[in-house]
């Protein structure tokens, strides 16, 4: 066979004859490969869509797969007492059943859980043990969030950039129709339906990038490596792209850290939100980005948007920066403490809202995927940051 | 049998479960309409009466009794060093089947015509000659996009032929265009204006009047885009199909199918549309559509989810309801990781008929009978022996390929390509089926094709090549079958096979 790649021994893909261990080293194998494949698909001579969507479902259920066999696992392990292997080490380290309050706070820190991947089941959360998880993830989102931050060639960040340069728009317009999709949300509890389908307009790549479907080119913004480094020195900090996103989300943390839990927490998008207000160029946003855009982008853990919020604000507010930026930042906060709130609201993603003419920059905040997430470190806590956010955000607006 | 309906008129037969079933015969041909498990409840009378009234055989595709495949014509450069414009992307023989296009991943279609059998040698059938060639589509680049639009003819489909000229529907990933080939061989000669040479005549020097006269001259095929449908598609278009009606045809993307009138290039319908209201939750996409052929309402779809949804124009403007979804259950002991993505279906076809369609997913082809949705009445494996190379072509792409399969005239054969420049061919009466290979040892002309075999087994028997030994970037994914002779074409690579059954 012609195969790209070194030789090696392949496990066998008889499911029926394979030893649990060989199927998980296959599932490793496929996951590896899968994901390699998302790093490269811009590379691809004619980057389709199908093909995007193909590997995405396999990794979605190469975890789904991962996260029942550690639930297996675990509960087993649970039952019997007996020390969980290292592959399992995070998810066993603490006996005990995963409370339920701790799972949000995991979450939050590392982004939304595999719940949000859409039907996922929700075993495979109960079964997530937090902690020492819990700080390692935390870490492991700061060090996503480092990663994603600056120079690191890592491959999403810079997807991010790339795609996020691509959102240039009329600042203000849609600060305008941030704030005002913030208000309507916030109202209106968010019931997973939308008023119009927004135009989806491809991001834009990069010039002379080899052709690209539209989502998958929004999906394969963060893969390419090589092209995208120079992305993101151009633009850093820029964000776009569509429902790729969490696929990238899902990657970076692949690529950070091998774990499982991790990269299910993540699954939908460290994607960082960090780098994204790290540097902005708002000059760069475009509305049109909207919908497909950020919406995919994955949502930061609610430590990292703690941290940058001040930041943003303390900016924002001294800043003499050009009005694009202004507005960018200001309209950055709120959508990070919408963001939050959202987590505890159902079906964040589809949320759309309908009133503003121009639905995308603005939806491109908001539908900063938050993925129909059911957990959240508190709805009263999260909300009561939102309304200092808002406030605040209200206020930065009038100045400007 | 006894009692043979006559042709046109409605037969009633006992149908599966508490359906009857009702079949048109058709006009013209009935074993284009019925299946062989009809045919064998109306006595085999029509299998019969059709072999013995064609000139030639229609059934039978292995190297049995009944003909074999020989070679007849390749056309392409022959040297190893393939130019990646060159590579065919699709083949396509219009109704009669005398003109056979292929378009190219350079944007060129070229299209051949049949030559008349001469008569010297009646027992040859004529050759495909080159008719015409033109520049389709050319590269773009969508600037507010920043996006580069492939000029790769994804599909070419003709239109039934009402004059002279030629029509057909060419299409890249973003743009469909209808060509007119129409046919010169006559010029005027003998204006009062002009001279021989074209140039002005003084006025004054006239002192006659002559009507022009026509002559005959070179033939000069030419074609020229006679309407350009553009700007309705974001995203890839994969699939155009001409409806039954003449007037519309329709064309799919990965998310969304639109209806266009073939007079009206400024605005087309959308009447599908799969794309969620947030991109995240995409798992599914259009992989191809199709019109049915006698009934310009219905239409199909197929998704990379292994489903196929039959719409009705008639229900609703937005056929996003399908009205009939058939999908075969997934057998749960043969899951892997890659269930989903080898139920992708890469084609879908109805058949002559209109009775069947078939889907061609990554390792098998299957027929559906349109009535009947929870799972196909036929199925044909492919290559069943890559299932266990699943992950090696995952890695490698392979598992990605979109290979298209074809329907013969009658219905009773089906063929789609495999790798290796293997081809395979299904007999659905005699259900035996037969691997043969696109290749330039066996070009000689008139050279009977000897079938092919892979071997699975640790055991390789002489003339068998190993599942390893195979060149999967040798790969066949376009055919088309002539819609009234046994004549197939097969685009391998660059080059285009014309294969045709031996006439003893």
């Amino acid at each position: 066979m012609i195969l790209k790649g070194q030789k090696r021994k392949l496990p066998p893909e008889d499911a029926a004859a394979q030893t649990p261990a060989e199927w998980e080293g296959q599932r490793q194998l496929v996951l590896h490969i899968s994901l390699h494949k998302y790093q490269h698909g811009q590379e691809l001579a004619e980057p389709s869509l199908r093909r995007s969507v193909l590997i995405a479902n396999t990794l979605r259920r190469i975890t789904l797969e991962a996260s029942r066999a550690a639930a297996v696992a675990a509960a087993a392990e649970r039952d019997g007492g007996t020390p969980a292997p290292p592959l399992r080490s995070k998810e066993n380290a603490a006996p005990g059943v995963a409370a339920p309050h701790r799972r949000p706070a995991v979450t939050a820190h590392d982004g939304p859980p595999a719940a949000a991947v859409g039907d996922a089941s929700p075993s495979p959360d109960q079964q997530q043990q937090p902690p020492p998880p819990h700080h390692h993830q935390h870490g492991g989102a700061s060090g996503r969030h480092q990663a994603g931050v600056g120079a690191a060639p890592d491959a999403c960040m810079e997807g991010d950039s790339e795609d996020w340069e691509s959102m240039s728009s009329d600042p203000d317009f849609s600060l305008s129709a941030a704030i005002s999709s913030i208000l309507t949300s916030l109202e209106c509890s968010i019931d997973g339906s939308h008023g119009g389908v927004p135009a989806p307009p491809p991001p834009p790549r990069t010039p002379l990038r080899s052709l690209e479907n539209l989502a998958a080119a929004a999906a394969a913004a963060p893969e390419g490596e090589g092209a995208a480094k120079q992305q993101q020195q151009q633009q850093q900090g820029a964000r776009g792209s569509c429902w790729g996103g969490w696929e990238r989300a899902e990657e970076s943390s692949r690529a950070t850290d091998g774990c499982v839990e991790l990269m299910r927490s993540s699954y939908l998008g460290d994607l960082a939100l960090d780098d994204l207000f790290q540097d902005i160029d708002t000059s760069l946003l475009e509305r049109e980005l909207g919908v497909l855009g950020a919406r995919g982008e994955g949502h930061p853990s609610g430590e990292e948007l703690l941290r940058y919020l001040p930041s943003l604000s303390s900016s924002s507010s001294s800043s003499s920066a050009t009005p694009s930026s202004l507005s960018f930042s200001s309209s950055a906060s709120p959508f990070l403490s919408f963001n939050q709130s959202l987590w505890c609201l159902p079906s964040f993603s589809s949320f759309n809202p309908s009133t503003a003419p121009s639905t995308s920059s603005s939806s491109s905040f908001f539908s900063f995927s938050s993925p129909p997430l059911s957990s959240f470190p508190g709805p009263g806590l999260g909300l009561a940051r939102d309304g200092l956010e808002l406030d605040h955000l209200t206020e930065v607006l009038v100045e400007s | 049998m006894v009692n043979s309906p006559a042709i046109g008129c409605d037969v009633e037969l006992p149908g599966c479960g508490n359906l009857p079933v009702v079949i048109r015969l058709g006009s013209f041909d009935r074993r284009n309409f019925l299946l062989p498990e009809l045919e064998a409840l109306l006595g085999g009378s029509g299998e019969a009466a059709g072999r013995g009234a064609a000139d030639e055989a229609m059934a039978g595709v292995s190297g049995g009794n009944d003909f074999q495949w020989c070679f007849s014509q390749v056309k392409g450069a022959i040297d190893e060093d393939v130019a990646e414009a060159d590579i065919i992307s699709t083949v396509e023989f219009n109704y009669s089947g005398e003109l056979l296009a292929t378009g190219d991943k350079g944007g060129r279609v070229v299209i051949f015509q049949h030559e008349q059998e001469s008569k010297n040698r009646p027992h040859l059938r004529g050759e495909y000659n080159v008719y015409s060639t033109f520049q389709s589509h050319e590269p773009e680049f969508d600037y507010l996009k920043s996006l580069e639009i492939e000029e790769k003819i994804n599909k070419i489909r003709w239109l039934p032929q009402q004059n002279s000229a030629h029509f057909l529907l060419s299409t890249n990933d973003k743009t469909i265009k209808l060509w007119k080939i129409s046919e010169r061989d006559k010029r005027a000669e003998g204006y009062n204006l002009k001279d021989e040479e074209g140039r002005l005549r003084d006025p004054f020097r006239i002192s006659s009047l002559r009507v022009p006269v026509l002559m005959p001259m070179d033939l000069m095929v030419e074609a020229s885009p006679r309407r350009i449908f553009a700007n309705a598609h974001t995203y890839h278009i994969n699939s155009i199909s001409v409806n039954s009606d003449h007037e519309t045809y329709l064309s799919a993307d990965d998310l969304r199918i639109n209806l266009w009138h073939l007079e009206i290039t400024d605005r087309s319908f959308n009447i599908v549309d799969i794309k969620p209201a947030n991109m995240e939750e995409l798992t599914e996409v259009i992989t191809a559509a199709e019109c049915h052929p006698h009934q310009c309402n219905v239409f199909v779809y197929s998704s990379s989810k292994g489903t196929i949804r039959l719409c009705d124009m008639r229900a609703a403007a937005l056929c996003d309801r399908h009205s009939k979804f058939f999908e075969e259950p997934e057998d749960p002991s043969s899951r892997s990781f890659f269930s989903e993505i080898i139920s992708s279906i890469s084609d879908v076809k109805f058949s002559h008929s209109g009775r069947y369609m078939m889907t061609r997913d990554y390792l098998s082809v299957k027929v559906w009978d349109l009535n009947m949705e929870n799972r196909p009445v036929e199925t044909y494996q492919v290559h069943e022996y890559l299932r266990s190379k699943l992950c090696s072509l995952y890695e490698n792409d392979c598992i990605f390929d979109k290979f298209e399969c074809c329907w013969n005239g009658s219905d009773s054969a089906i063929m789609t390509g495999s790798y290796n420049n293997f081809f395979r061919m299904f007999d659905r009466n005699t259900r035996r089926d037969i691997t043969l290979e696109a290749s330039r040892e066996s070009s000689k002309p008139r050279a009977t094709l000897k079938p092919r075999k892979v071997s699975t087994g640790g055991k390789r028997k002489k003339d068998e090549i190993s599942v390893d030994s195979l060149d999967f970037n040798k790969k066949i994914l376009h055919t088309a079958w002539h819609p009234k002779e046994n004549v197939i074409a097969v685009a391998a690579t660059n080059n285009l096979y014309i294969f045709q059954d031996k006439i003893n």
